[in-house]
C-alpha cells in the first residue's frame, strides 16, 4: 500500500515537472502598423468577435479628414466620459482646427495636447498593449497613416459603493469598507495616510485574469527585505487566475499545512492603515474587498482596530475575555469528555453528581455525542450562511429546538453537553480570525481526549505549541512577542495600555523609526485651568 | 515534496492514528456505568474473622428524578451490605449486587463502629491509603452501635450521608467544637509515636438524625476514650484551631448570662524543662466580641469590662483543663506535646521517646490566657434598660 502511494506521488511528481508555463496562444506583439484596417482587422480577430467590444470608425476633421477608430469595452467605460470628452471634441471640434490644419502631421500626441480632454492618457506601440488596455476599461484611439495608438482612461464601470463592512463591525469607528475596485481601496488608504512615503506598487497576477495586485507600504517604516519577499513570492504564482485574496493568500503563505493562518486579512481601511504604521505591507487585489497584510502574527487574531478605540480598561477586558474563549473554542468539548470518561474524581461532587444524574439513560459514549454535536453544530453554521437570511433564522430556530431541547429530553444527548458545546460555538465566534483553525484543533483534541484523557489533551497543546513556535510569517516568528519574548512589545499583546504609554512600534515587525510618540503624552490638565 | 519524505510521513500519520485507535480507550469508564459511593461504614460481622462493609451509593435515577433538589420523599441512595474477609474482597463481591462498577473517589466519610475501632484500626487502613481510588481526604468518623445504623438516618436537608458530613465539617468554626478529622491527619498522627489519634464521633440520635456528639481518642490504633464538645474545644484552643464559637460566662452582679462570641484566636505551645521535669507552657490570645447579654447592668464600664475579659478566661482555660485531664486520664497525648518536646528537644527525646507513656501523665501545664473584648454589636447596654 505504502509503494502504492509512492508511485502515486512520484507520477504527480513526474506530471508537475512536465507542465511548462502557460501563456496566451496567440502572439500580438507586433507592432501597430499604419493601415487602419489592417489594425482593426487583427483586434477584432484577436478579442474574438465579442459583443461587448465596440470599435467605432470615425473621421476627423472636414477638410483633410483622416479615418480613425475608437476601442473600447461596453461596461467597462464611462459612456458619458467616452461621448463628452472624446467624441464630441474628436468629431466636432476637430473641424473647426483642422482649417488650422493642426490636424495631424505625423504626431498622434498632438491630439492628447489639442482634442482629448481627458487627464490620463498614453501612447502605446503593440497591439498587444492595446488589447491589454482595452480589457481593462481604457479606450484606444488609433488613426490610420499612424503605427501609434492612443490609451485613454475612461475606465468607469458599475461596482458597489463604499459600505460598512459586514464582517468586522465595530461600534465605535470609521463605517467605511473596502469595496471590489482597487482604486477606490487605494484612495481609502491614502486618505488616511497624507505621507508622501505611503507607496503603492503594482503588478499583474493571472496569465488570463491579469489581476490588478497593488503592494501597500510606508517607505520609511517597511523593511525592504520584506518588501523585496513579497514581491518575489507574488511574482512567483504562475497561474491563470486570481479571483480573490483567499488565492494569493494560499500561494505565498509560510506554512502551507498549518492550521493557522499566516497572512492576516481585513476589509477595513483603518486596519490596513495601522497595520502600514507598525511596519507592516498590505496586498491590495482587484475585485475583492478582503485586503491582505503581512506579517501577521497569532496575537493579531486577538486584536481588533475598536480595542484602540475604546478606553484602555475594557478594551484589556474584552481582548482578555477573547483570549480565554479561544482556549475554551478548542478546549471545551474535549475536556468534557476526558473528565467524565476517565477523570470523574476531578470533577467536584455536587457537579459529577449531576453531569451522572443528566447522562442515566444516554445510549451513546460521552465522546460519540460530543463529535455528533459538534458535527450537528457545523452543519447548522454552514446552513445558516449559505441560505438566505430569512430562511437562515428558521435553519437556527429548528437547530435550537431539535437538538437543544428535543434532544435532550428524549434522552438523545445530555444537556451538560449541549451547553458545553453551545459555550464551544459561541466562543469561536470571538475570534473569527481563528475560527477555522480551532474548528480544526477542535475535533483532534477531541479525540485525543476520548482515548488518552487528559494526557492526550496535554499532548495535543504541546504538539500545537511547539507548532506555533516553529512557524514564521515572512520571517517574523508567529508567537512573537511571547517566543521569542519582546518585554517591549508586550504592552500591546494580550493586554494594551494606554495610547500615550504605546512608544514604540513593535519591535518584532517594525526596525526603523521605531519611536512614534514622544514621551510624557500622559494628559493632564494645567494648573490654572484647576482654579476654576 | 520528496517522495521518500512523502512516505515517512504517509508511515507516521498512519503510525499515529493507530496507536490512537488500538488502545481502545484504555480504562475508559462512562459516567453513567459508575456507582458512586459517598460514604463507607465498617463493622464487625457475626463470624468473628469477617467485615462488614456498608458503601452508600448515590442512586442517580433517583437522584435525577429530583433534579438535584431533594424533598420529593423517595431515597436518591442505596446503603449495599456485604461481608467478607478482606476489604478488597468485599469491594469486588459488590460487583455480585451492583450492576455499575463501585467508584469511590467521591466517597466523603469513612465510618467505623465503636466495637471495630476499639479492637484496633490498623488492617483497615492499609487499603485505604494504598489504594489509588480511596482518597485520604475522607473524613473519619467512629459512631456507637452499629455504624450501617448512621446511613439510614434521616438526613433533614442533605441527599447523602456523605454530603451532609462534608457540609457540616465546613460549620466546625461556628462552635469550633467539633473536630473535622480526615484518614490523613490520623496517619500524619499515626507516624509520630506518642501522639495519639483522634476522630469524629457522630450517633443517631433519638429523631433518628445524625448528630456530631464529640471526639474519639485512639492509643495506637485502638480507642480508648472520648472527649465531649466542649473538651473538643479544650484540645482545639491547643491545637490552634479556634475559629469560632460562643463563650458563656455569668454576669458579674445580677443572675443573668452573657454570650461572647470568639473573633480571632492564637495559641503557642512552649516546651520547657523547669526543675528537671517537663513543662509546657500554653499562651492562649482570643479576640471577642460582645454578643448578647441577658442582665441590665451597663457592661461597658471598665471595671465589669475587666471583669468579664477575666471570666471567659476562666472559662477556656477550664475547657483546656478539662481536656487536659481527660487525656492524662487515658494516657493519650492528644495534644501532641511529645513532639514539640522532640523538635526543642532533639537529644533528650530519645531517652523520653519510649517511656512517654510514664513522663505524660506527670506533665506540668501552665495556662496563660490573654483576651480582649472588641466589640459589642450594635448595642453598648443591654436593649431593654433604660
Amino acid at each position: 500500500m505504502f509503494s502504492f502511494l509512492a508511485k502515486k506521488l512520484r507520477f504527480l511528481q513526474f506530471l508537475k515537472d512536465n507542465s511548462s508555463k502557460q501563456t496566451p496562444n496567440q502572439d500580438f506583439s507586433s507592432p501597430i502598423t499604419t493601415n487602419l484596417k489592417t489594425n482593426l482587422k487583427l483586434i477584432k480577430k484577436a478579442l474574438g468577435g465579442s459583443d461587448d467590444i465596440v470599435i467605432r470608425p470615425f473621421n476627423l476633421g472636414i477638410e483633410n479628414k483622416k479615418e480613425a477608430a475608437l476601442i473600447l469595452i461596453d461596461g467597462l467605460i464611462d459612456k458619458d466620459t467616452v461621448n463628452e470628452y472624446i467624441f464630441k471634441p474628436l468629431m466636432l471640434e476637430s473641424r473647426s482646427l483642422s482649417e488650422n490644419k493642426i490636424i495631424l502631421d505625423k504626431d498622434i500626441e498632438t491630439l492628447t495636447k489639442t482634442l482629448v480632454c481627458i487627464a490620463e492618457v498614453e501612447t502605446v506601440h503593440t497591439l498587444e498593449e492595446i488589447i491589454d488596455n482595452c480589457l481593462k476599461g481604457d479606450t484606444a484611439l488609433l488613426v490610420d497613416g499612424l503605427n501609434k495608438a492612443l490609451i485613454i482612461n475612461t475606465r468607469g464601470w458599475k461596482s458597489r459603493s463604499i459600505e460598512e463592512p459586514q464582517t468586522e463591525v465595530v461600534v465605535r469607528g470609521p463605517r467605511e469598507g473596502f469595496t471590489e475596485t482597487l482604486r477606490v481601496n487605494t484612495a481609502l488608504i491614502r486618505r488616511k495616510i497624507r505621507d508622501p512615503d505611503l507607496t503603492f506598487e503594482s503588478m499583474t497576477i493571472g496569465t488570463r485574469s491579469k489581476t490588478d495586485v497593488s503592494i501597500v507600504y510606508i517607505k520609511g517604516l517597511v523593511l525592504p527585505g520584506l518588501v523585496k519577499e513579497v514581491k518575489r513570492r507574488l511574482e512567483n504564482i504562475n497561474t491563470d487566475m486570481i479571483l480573490e485574496s483567499g488565492y494569493i493568500e494560499q500561494f505565498i503563505e509560510d506554512a502551507p499545512f498549518s492550521p493557522f493562518s499566516t497572512i492576516g486579512n481585513t476589509e477595513r481601511p483603518d486596519t490596513v492603515v495601522a497595520k502600514l504604521m507598525e511596519g507592516r505591507a498590505a496586498i491590495l487585489i482587484d475585485g475583492t474587498p478582503i485586503v491582505l497584510t503581512v506579517p501577521s502574527l497569532f496575537i493579531e487574531s486577538f486584536q481588533t482596530v475598536e480595542d484602540y478605540y475604546s478606553r484602555p480598561y475594557y478594551a484589556n477586558i474584552v481582548r482578555l475575555l477573547r483570549t480565554m474563549s479561544f482556549f475554551i473554542s478548542i478546549l471545551a468539548p474535549a475536556t468534557y469528555v476526558a473528565l467524565t470518561t476517565f477523570h470523574q474524581e476531578l470533577i467536584p461532587t455536587s457537579l459529577v453528581l449531576s453531569m451522572a444524574a443528566a447522562r442515566e439513560g444516554i445510549p451513546f459514549p460521552a465522546f460519540l455525542e460530543a463529535i455528533m454535536l459538534g458535527i450537528a453544530f457545523e452543519i447548522l453554521r454552514e446552513a445558516g450562511i449559505r441560505l438566505p437570511q430569512a430562511v437562515g433564522t428558521a435553519i437556527s430556530i429548528v437547530g435550537a429546538l431539535v437538538i437543544g431541547e428535543a434532544a435532550v429530553q428524549a434522552g438523545l444527548v445530555s444537556a451538560p453537553l449541549v451547553i458545553v458545546v453551545g459555550i464551544t460555538a459561541i466562543s469561536s465566534f470571538a475570534v473569527i480570525p481563528q475560527a477555522d483553525a480551532s474548528a480544526v484543533l477542535r475535533f483532534i483534541l477531541l479525540l485525543l481526549a476520548s482515548t488518552l484523557g487528559l494526557f492526550g489533551i496535554c499532548i495535543g497543546l504541546l504538539a500545537i505549541l511547539i507548532h506555533l513556535t516553529s512557524i514564521k510569517s515572512f520571517g517574523v516568528p508567529y508567537l512573537s512577542p511571547f517566543a521569542p519574548v519582546r518585554p517591549v512589545d508586550l504592552k500591546d499583546s494580550i493586554i494594551r495600555s494606554p495610547l500615550w504609554l504605546l512608544i514604540n512600534r513593535p519591535t518584532s515587525i517594525a526596525k526603523k523609526d521605531l519611536q512614534r510618540e514622544k514621551w510624557g503624552l500622559m494628559p493632564k490638565p494645567s494648573d490654572e485651568n484647576n482654579d476654576h | 515534496m520528496h517522495s521518500k519524505h512523502a512516505k515517512f510521513i504517509i508511515i507516521l500519520t498512519i503510525a499515529l492514528i493507530l496507536t490512537l485507535l488500538i488502545n481502545g480507550c484504555w480504562s475508559r469508564k462512562e459516567l453513567e456505568n459508575l456507582a458512586i459511593v459517598r460514604a463507607i461504614a465498617i463493622d464487625k460481622a457475626e463470624s468473628p474473622d469477617q467485615i462488614k462493609l456498608t458503601v452508600q451509593i448515590m442512586n442517580l435515577s433517583e437522584f435525577s428524578k429530583q433534579g438535584g433538589n431533594g424533598g420529593s420523599g423517595s431515597i436518591p441512595y442505596w446503603n449495599a451490605q456485604e461481608t467478607g474477609s478482606t476489604f478488597f474482597e468485599i469491594i469486588r463481591k459488590f460487583t455480585f449486587k451492583s450492576t455499575r462498577r463501585l467508584y469511590f473517589p467521591h466517597c466523603e466519610a469513612i465510618v467505623f463502629s465503636e466495637e471495630v475501632a476499639k479492637e484496633g484500626i490498623d488492617k483497615y487502613l492499609d487499603m485505604i491509603i494504598r489504594d489509588p481510588e480511596l482518597r485520604p481526604e475522607q473524613h473519619f468518623l467512629v459512631t456507637k452501635g452499629e455504624a450501617s445504623k448512621l446511613f439510614e438516618s434521616k438526613l433533614p436537608l442533605e441527599q447523602s450521608i456523605g454530603t451532609h458530613f462534608e457540609k457540616q465539617f465546613d460549620l466546625y468554626s461556628v462552635t469550633s467544637q467539633i473536630i473535622p478529622f480526615t484518614v490523613h491527619e490520623f496517619l500524619e498522627r499515626k507516624l509520630s509515636n506518642t501522639t495519639a489519634g483522634i476522630a469524629t464521633i457522630a450517633v443517631v440520635n433519638k429523631e433518628e438524625n445524625p448528630i456530631i456528639e464529640g471526639t474519639a481518642v485512639f492509643k495506637d490504633d485502638k480507642m480508648v476514650g472520648e472527649l465531649t464538645r466542649s473538651e473538643t474545644r479544650g484540645l482545639l484552643w491547643v491545637l490552634n484551631k479556634v475559629r469560632g464559637g460562643i463563650i458563656v460566662v455569668n454576669c458579674p452582679e445580677e443572675k443573668g448570662k452573657i454570650s461572647m462570641e470568639i473573633i480571632n484566636t492564637e495559641s503557642k505551645v512552649i516546651p520547657e524543662i523547669r526543675n528537671g521535669k517537663l513543662h509546657i507552657t500554653i499562651d492562649i490570645k482570643a479576640n471577642t466580641n460582645l454578643g448578647e447579654q441577658t442582665c441590665l447592668p451597663d457592661l461597658t464600664t471598665p471595671q465589669s469590662w475587666d471583669s468579664l475579659k477575666k471570666r471567659q478566661a476562666t472559662v477556656i482555660r477550664n475547657e483546656v483543663l478539662a481536656a487536659f485531664s481527660k487525656s492524662k486520664k487515658l494516657n493519650a497525648d492528644i495534644f501532641g506535646f511529645g513532639e514539640a518536646f522532640h523538635r526543642k528537644y532533639p537529644a533528650l527525646w530519645k531517652d523520653i521517646e519510649d517511656k512517654w507513656d510514664y513522663y505524660f501523665p506527670q506533665l506540668e501545664l501552665t495556662i496563660n490566657v490573654k483576651t480582649e473584648i472588641k466589640e459589642t454589636g450594635i448595642l453598648l447596654k443591654n436593649a431593654i434598660a433604660k
